[in-house]
């Protein structure tokens, strides 16, 4: 997942990395040691982030347009992209009441460019519809240790590729929802030998 | 909700907030309004109520006698304090000249803002302020 992520990192972009994202956050390391040396990291708790600028003053750059890559995920993804990070079941009698959404409902608008990630590639994960709307936006990507997709023309996500191991079918049967094909549909490139020890070889945040 | 306490800081009711639409926050948060934007009103706008704490309780690390106290930046306390009525801070030590030297992550809260401060050495262990009474530790132990 990181090195999918990392390849979408361009040298120079100004990314956003949120407190609870190791794996974009390794992404990010990863894309600066490889192909994107100049990328502008705003990440807490890491020497080769930018100086930390408040939580307000990071909200202020970004809707001004100064943050162009940002990172999301959620209890639940939907097919359209929208990502729930408060309760599951009924709002007023959740059956599970989570952190809440830190400012995702404003920045999936403002941030040009949103990756989302999710560790779990279940259909009690990836679901027909959320719950609860926390955020929504346009994706660029989802990334799951099953897949990559991407929403097509009409915002909906589709399978763009799969991971070496599974098939269409098995990410087919673990999406909630029913999963449209990209036409040039393929496995997803697996990471190099040279990713991984790189990525093996990053700090331990301290 | 920082768009909202700036909008506590500076006095003002309510403020704007860019995105949220189409959110269901707008549907539990019934104080939201969304109404079309008076300068370009083919477009919508969301209205949140500001922030205004009658208090606000901070730790800091250190300050000076003037009550001018040395914070983390990680918290945006400072807004905190420009929103709240009453701030009451406590810090770890104060001493003279405390609040003109800054490290990398720090920033000072004038004494303007701060109505009550009181002094409680090695209180701070949470985030905000756990790594420099640690640091302070170590360099008043170390010959």
């Amino acid at each position: 997942m990181a090195a999918v992520i990392a390849r979408r990192i361009g040298d120079g972009d100004r990314v956003g990395i949120g407190v609870n994202s190791p794996i974009p956050a390794a992404a990010a390391l990863l894309a600066r040691r490889l192909h994107a040396p100049h990328a502008r990291l705003r990440l807490t708790g890491s020497p080769e982030g930018e100086r930390f600028l408040g939580s307000k003053e990071f909200f202020d750059m970004a809707q001004r347009g100064k943050i162009d890559l940002f990172f999301f995920s959620g209890i639940q993804v939907d097919r359209m992209g929208r990502i729930n990070l408060h309760v599951l079941g009924d709002h007023e009698r959740p059956r599970r009441r989570f952190a809440g959404a830190f400012g995702s409902a404003v920045l999936y608008q403002v941030i040009p460019r949103v990756i989302l990630f999710r560790t779990e590639h279940s259909p009690r994960a990836l679901v027909e519809q959320v719950d609860f709307v926390s955020a929504v936006g346009r994706p660029e990507l989802l990334v799951t240790p099953r897949a990559v997709l991407a929403p097509g023309a009409d915002g909906e996500l589709e399978l763009v590729s799969y991971s070496p191991w599974e098939s269409i079918q098995s990410v087919r049967a673990a999406t909630g929802w029913d999963l449209r094909i990209r036409p040039d549909v393929r496995a997803t490139e697996p990471p190099t030998e040279h990713e991984l020890e790189v990525l093996r070889a990053l700090p331990v945040a301290g | 909700m920082l768009m909202a306490l700036q909008a506590g800081a500076s006095g003002i009711g309510w403020t704007p907030v860019p995105g949220l639409l189409g959110t269901d926050l707008l549907r539990v948060r019934t104080d939201f309004r969304v109404v079309p934007d008076p300068f370009q009103p083919e477009r919508e706008v969301v209205l949140v109520p500001a922030l205004a704490p009658e208090f606000a309780l901070l730790q800091g690390r250190r300050a000076d006698a003037a009550g001018n106290v040395v914070i983390g930046t990680a918290f945006d306390d400072r807004l905190l304090a420009q929103a709240s009525t009453t701030v009451i801070v406590c810090v770890e030590e104060v001493r003279e000249g405390a609040a003109d030297r800054l490290h990398g992550d720090e920033q000072v809260i004038p004494a303007a803002y701060v109505d009550i401060l009181t002094v409680a050495p090695h209180e701070g262990t949470g985030r905000a302020t756990l790594r420099y009474v640690e640091s302070r530790d170590r360099a008043t132990v170390q010959p």
